[in-house]
């Protein structure tokens, strides 16, 4: 298990390296002038310019600002934005209110989630089935900004259950958008613990379940549900990760001020030094995320080895 | 459909001490049903039998002849839906289990009637280690805690002869060899010391040699305890050792029934005598090919009128395609048989040569012979089976 882990995190080393340089090379091809609109409305002095790409060394050739880039990256410095702040500054006050928003939505898809899909396993074919399968489709069908959008309108404006939008980022103004964040994920979670649960309630062992005696709930709730969730914990998991990231969607519509939001800005602004480093980050939450995952998967099923 | 009375062992029927003759199981007159989309398929069709302390029963038949159907109506695991007990009684103990609330029912289930079965890879749960789930038998239905039931689970692994069984009580079921895995479910279904075990083709996954250990695993675990065995099988080489008696299962009737050692040396039924006559013996002319039964088991959602045997059977007559199924005829002590032309098949089979060519029950195979060095051969197979499985797990 040790030597797994070892292994995995030595691979991450040319995942992100690679990543830092797609992300690096992807920004640096973007059109448009990070010098644009710094000096009002006229456009700024030649001088002023000149001065400004020598110290964020765009004056020089792609390769050596990569080289620049990678080398402070290395030892730990995510370099300076356009507007004089660190970006390990500018992530570190968002990240609380993305993670937040993120544990809503586990939460939210955990809960809501595995609980439909069991309520929907057990009555194969009945109403609850049939209401849980239509409603997961629906909600998968439907773009996350319009359900966004919708749930900002009627919970937040015509209920008036919510805040509309989440300024200080408070546990209480990222539940909506929390909800909107996990709505996709529960569906998935609901249809993969159905089907999982179905097809484990023909297994064998569930028939020796109830040969041993054992009560409906037990076999079902202990044997049958034990194996169903090892693939649902497994995605559970893996899309923390990208909810992690993902949230740009989400954030802007509840404008959270949050990762997703910051990158949203960041780009539209060409802060191109911003938006690789908190790109960077997210990948590296992702991958931690996912080894994390792997390991969970050869606990939660026996069969599974790491060595 | 009459009842086949409970007979005393014949003397030729294996080593097995004579059943006491205190009934423990009496199924009657039972009816299964499948209620399919394709429409309804009569699985079970009036079976009756009973079943005494130490004694064993086994049932014999082909894929689809309703042999695990009955197994697990008796344990009261159908799927339901589809299939549905629609009559009989299955007296357990004095109380007709399909009478009872479920909750009695559930509580007769692993404790009074246990069951094994077939494929101990799919039937055990992969995600526990094997220990947890025989201890779980203790605290479900005798709620120890968890630490004395597992230490109970450990002696259970050590009476089914599990090398290490402390040690190997923490792996799962996927670590396990196939005759160790089958060890460990009958580790599980003897847990409560049950009056009857219902092993489901017990021995159908493994090789020869890990099946003659578990049969006589199985025998012994019978002396020690005097459980009632119902063992289903396809195989004649299985039963012949260790069964007391047989019933043979064709389209969810039985079609025969007697005691071991008469029904090898002189099968009455059609449907036996083709059985026995299609096991390959050694013999035999090298050239010689091995009589079969022509044609497949009647479906079940259109069983023929007559004797659903009667489209393979070679000694048809037109009587036997009309009118209700024969019953069983009494047709020698403790026998019996469902064939309209007992007397017609008996004179026939008997100009043809006599015998059905089947020996007499300690030569087809495995089992009766050799027991002593069958258990020898248990001990070394077993441990180099388990170091393998270090290696693996």
């Amino acid at each position: 298990m040790g030597k797994y882990i070892v292994r995995r995190l030595l691979q991450m080393i040319p995942v992100v390296l690679g990543a830092t340089f797609l992300i690096f090379a992807m920004v640096f091809l973007l059109p448009g002038d990070p010098t644009a609109g710094r000096c009002g409305d006229r456009p700024c002095s030649p001088e002023y310019v000149a001065a400004f790409k020598a110290e964020y060394n765009l004056d020089k050739p792609f390769l050596v600002q990569y080289a620049l880039y990678l080398g402070k990256l290395l030892q730990g410095d995510l370099g300076t934005n356009y507007y004089g702040n660190t970006v390990a500054h500018e992530l570190a006050i968002r990240y609380p209110t993305t993670l937040k928003l993120a544990l809503i939505a586990l939460a939210f898809e955990a809960i809501v989630g595995i609980a439909a899909g069991v309520v929907a396993g057990i009555r194969k074919g009945k109403f609850a089935d049939n209401l849980v399968t239509i409603s997961t489709l629906v909600v998968i069908s439907i773009p996350v900004f319009v359900i966004g959008s919708l749930a900002q309108m009627i919970f937040g404006l015509k209920l008036g259950w919510f805040p509309v939008t989440s300024g200080d980022g408070t546990w209480a103004q990222l539940i909506l958008p929390g909800l909107v964040l996990g709505s996709l994920s529960v569906a998935y979670v609901a249809r993969l613990t159905r089907t999982n649960l179905v097809e484990n309630l023909r297994a064998d062992y569930v028939r020796t379940a109830k040969a041993k005696g054992l009560s409906a709930g037990r076999a079902v709730g202990v044997h049958a549900l034990r194996n169903s969730l090892v693939s649902v914990i497994t995605y559970i998991g893996a899309s923390f990760g990208s909810l992690m990231g993902g949230a740009i969607v989400t954030e802007r519509i509840f404008n959270v001020n949050g990762i997703g939001n910051f990158i949203w800005r960041s780009i539209n602004q060409r802060d191109g030094v911003s938006v690789v480093g908190a790109v960077i980050c997210l990948v590296i939450v992702y991958l931690v995320v996912n080894l994390i995952v792997d390991i969970l998967y050869g606990v939660l099923d026996p069969r599974i080895s790491h060595d | 459909m009459t009842t086949a009375p409970a007979t005393p062992a014949d003397p030729a029927a294996g080593s097995s001490p004579a059943p006491s003759g205190e009934r423990v199981l009496e199924v009657d007159d039972l009816h299964v049903e499948f209620r399919t989309r394709e429409g309804v398929a009569k699985a079970i069709n009036g079976v009756s039998f009973t079943l005494d302390r130490g004694e064993t029963l086994a049932i014999l038949g082909e894929s689809g002849s309703g042999k695990s159907v009955t197994a697990q109506a008796i344990m009261g695991i159908l799927d339901t839906p589809p299939g549905y007990v629609t009559g009989g009684k299955i007296v357990f103990e004095g109380r007709d289990l399909l009478t009872l609330p479920a909750k009695e029912r559930r509580a007769t289930r692993g404790a009074g009637i246990a069951m094994i079965f077939q494929d101990a890879l799919s039937a055990l749960n992969p995600v526990f280690p094997v220990g947890w789930q025989i201890a779980e038998m203790f605290r479900v239905h005798r709620g120890l805690n968890r630490k004395d039931a597992e230490e109970r689970a450990i002696e259970l692994m050590e009476r089914v002869r599990i090398p290490a069984a402390r040690q190997r009580a923490k792996a799962y079921p996927h670590q396990f060899s196939g005759g160790m895995r089958q060890r460990i479910m009958i580790a599980m279904a003897i847990a409560l010391d049950p009056k009857v075990l219902i092993a489901d083709e017990p021995t159908t996954a493994l090789d020869v040699t890990v099946q003659a250990q578990i049969m006589d695993l199985l025998h012994e675990l019978q002396e020690d305890s005097g459980m009632g065995l119902i063992l289903i099988t396809h195989d004649l080489g299985v039963v012949a050792g260790v069964a007391h008696r047989i019933a043979v299962m064709y389209s969810g009737r039985l079609v025969e029934t007697a005691p071991v050692g008469p029904l090898y040396a002189d099968p009455r039924h059609p449907y036996s005598i083709g059985l026995l006559q299609s096991v390959p013996r050694l013999d035999q002319k090298r050239d010689e090919t091995l009589p079969a039964i022509g044609g497949l088991p009647p479906n079940l959602l259109a069983i023929p009128p007559g004797c659903p045997f009667s489209p393979r059977c070679r000694f048809v007559a037109p009587e036997c395609t009309q009118g209700d199924p024969p019953d069983l005829v009494e047709v020698g002590p403790g026998r019996f048989a469902a064939c309209l032309r007992l007397d017609a098949v008996a004179a026939q089979v008997r100009a043809e040569g006599g015998a059905t060519g089947a020996a007499a029950p300690s030569s087809p195979s495995l089992g009766a012979n050799g027991r002593s060095n069958d258990n020898d051969g248990a001990g070394r197979a077993d441990g180099s089976a388990s170091e393998s499985e270090e290696g693996r797990s």
